[in-house]
């Protein structure tokens, strides 16, 4: 199964409505509880990072037996250095995002720890894409 | 329809005689867990939260509480007053008279709740101070913080409090000192909260440690007797420790804990917003969460009989200084060395697991279905909105057809008929 979500950059009243409604979808088909915690947490990052730097963003869900993955891609600036921007901490956020509550140099990281296999490809001046896979693993009942 | 193991926590009774039809009940349910099928509302248990909202809004839905007269079966009866009880009384009237005027009604004994809550928030401060443990940590006070964690989101699970609820500590110790002093036995002794919501019957069933408390009496129920027997010149004297019976407020002991890292939230809305953002990780530098399904918290409780905030009020001035009670510092301890797993029974049964390639399915059916239906939540499928519609269908629980619109379109239906089968 797969859905696409539009992400709007800039509108900060909607932060959190793409990844939300991505967090039902797993949620609804029975993914575990740790596998929704991980896919929400991701989802909820990789949009935040849309809306504080890029013009406009796509979200695609794909939902397996054993997996989620998450494709993101957004018309940003793209990120120079991304050794950089994959540290605790570091952030390109403005003062007035900061103020806000973002931008604390958290986003990527938190997105690496907590998905299974991370990929992001980025070059400045033509936007990000993210690649987020993370298992469903099996409950022991 | 399939029997569910859920139909087995029954809090609420409906008289369909006094059924109107009018489907508040089946709109005003937080968690879409109302129909109207057959000229009356069914409840789809499986989704009840026990919330008791339904009760607030139509009188045919009665609470299903332990009604006075079930005491008799035991030989010593303790009652453990919730403390939302003592705001509900004049300014004039304080707990002891009222505790006073519970024992004058048969009670063998009356525990005040209030040093009990008070020793209960400082062992959550022990536990949140733990580096451990998965912040922010949720109050697992209220039975329905936990019905709803446990059907909406199971992934907070771990993030609620291990911590035994004051009520039931309070029994708890009361029927081990009457046990080893009193020379009764433990079945012959009643331990019943006075409560101010629906919500404590399920613990009286569904709890997977065991349960101390043998039944709950609505303090609506017996608001009348109890000033009946209230007596100016008449007083418990129920020690130090009234600070405690803040309790009763969302956040009304949040000097124990500390303003900076708790949020204080109630409202089964408000409760759903916050959740969500946990899951997404989006509440940082939070520790604790004192959360209540009621708005402003237990006195909002629907079995109560004043105004919530005129009982907040009486609740809040009981007193001017924090008088803590020097057992306290002992029950704080005994909480930190009792074990206690806050998940209900009925949480632990797997029926709803489904692998996720069944899982697609029938998400995949729901939303094709969602495209034929109007999305107008007319109800008059019975169903809150075209949305729990679907899910019905899905589930197999109702036909596609029940739907109005379809009747119309396959022309199965003239208006006549549809008005018969909906009066039936």
């Amino acid at each position: 199964m797969e859905r696409e979500f539009e992400v709007e950059g800039g509108n900060f009243l909607n932060a959190g409505s793409i990844s939300t409604k991505v967090k039902e979808i797993v949620k609804s088909v029975g993914f575990s509880p740790e596998a929704v915690r991980k896919i929400a947490i991701c989802s909820y990052e990789a949009e935040v990072n849309i809306v504080l730097y890029a013009k406009r963003g796509r979200m695609k869900l794909s939902v397996y037996e054993d997996y989620a993955v998450l494709n993101i891609k957004d018309e940003g600036p793209g990120i120079e250095d991304i050794e950089l921007a994959m540290q605790e901490g570091y952030s390109t956020a403005t003062p007035e995002m900061r103020e806000l509550g973002f931008g604390a140099g958290m986003g990527l990281p938190n997105i690496k720890k907590n998905s299974d296999i991370f990929t992001i490809i980025s070059e400045p001046g033509k936007g990000t894409e993210l690649r987020i896979i993370i298992r469903n693993e099996k409950e022991s009942m | 329809m399939k029997k569910n193991p859920c139909e087995e926590i029954q809090t609420l009774t409906i008289i369909s005689e006094l059924c109107t039809g009018c489907m508040k009940c089946v709109r005003g349910c937080p968690v879409e867990a109302m129909r109207f099928k057959g000229g009356a509302p069914l409840v789809k248990w499986e989704r009840c939260i026990h919330c008791g909202e339904c009760i607030k809004m139509c009188e045919a839905i009665q609470p299903l509480t332990t009604s006075f007269f079930e005491l008799s079966k035991f030989k010593y009866t303790i009652a453990i007053p919730s403390p939302a009880f003592v705001g509900q009384f004049e300014k004039h009237i304080s707990p002891g008279h009222t505790f006073f005027a519970l024992k004058s009604m048969g009670f063998n004994d009356v525990v005040n709740p209030a040093p009990f809550c008070s020793a209960y928030f400082k062992a959550v401060k022990y536990i949140v101070e733990e580096p451990d443990t998965p912040k922010p940590v949720i109050s697992s006070m209220c039975p329905v913080v936990i019905s709803l964690i446990q059907t909406k989101y199971p992934s907070l699970i771990e993030h609620l409090l291990p911590i035994m609820p004051p009520r039931q500590m309070s029994a708890k110790l009361a029927i081990e000192s009457l046990v080893k002093s009193g020379g009764y036995k433990r079945e012959e002794i009643g331990t019943i909260y006075i409560t101010p919501c629906i919500s404590k019957m399920i613990e009286i069933n569904e709890l997977s440690d065991e349960n101390y408390i043998q039944g709950a009496i609505a303090i609506k129920h017996i608001y009348n007797e109890v000033l009946k027997k209230i007596k100016p010149s008449e007083k418990m004297d129920i020690g130090k420790g009234v600070y405690g019976f803040r309790q009763a407020i969302a956040g009304g002991l949040y000097e124990i804990i500390g303003q900076e890292n708790l949020l204080v939230v109630s409202g089964i809305k408000n409760l759903n917003k916050v959740f969500d953002d946990i899951e997404m990780g989006k509440v940082r530098r939070i520790s604790f969460i004192d959360a209540y399904a009621c708005s402003e918290g237990c006195i909002g409780g629907t079995l109560t009989v004043d105004d919530v905030y005129i009982a907040r009020q009486k609740i809040l001035s009981l007193f001017s200084e924090k008088d803590f009670d020097r057992e306290e510092e002992k029950i704080v301890e005994i909480y930190l060395n009792t074990k206690f797993d806050p998940v209900k029974k009925w949480g632990k049964r797997p029926k709803y697991k489904k692998p996720v390639s069944t899982g697609v399915k029938l998400a995949v059916m729901k939303e094709e279905l969602l495209k034929t239906l109007p999305k107008i939540d007319c109800g008059l499928c019975g169903a809150p909105t075209c949305e729990a519609f679907a899910d019905d269908v899905i589930e197999g629980e109702t036909d596609e057809k029940e739907c109005i619109f379809k009747m119309i379109e396959s022309k199965e239906i003239n208006a006549e008929e549809f008005l018969l089968r909906w009066k039936k």
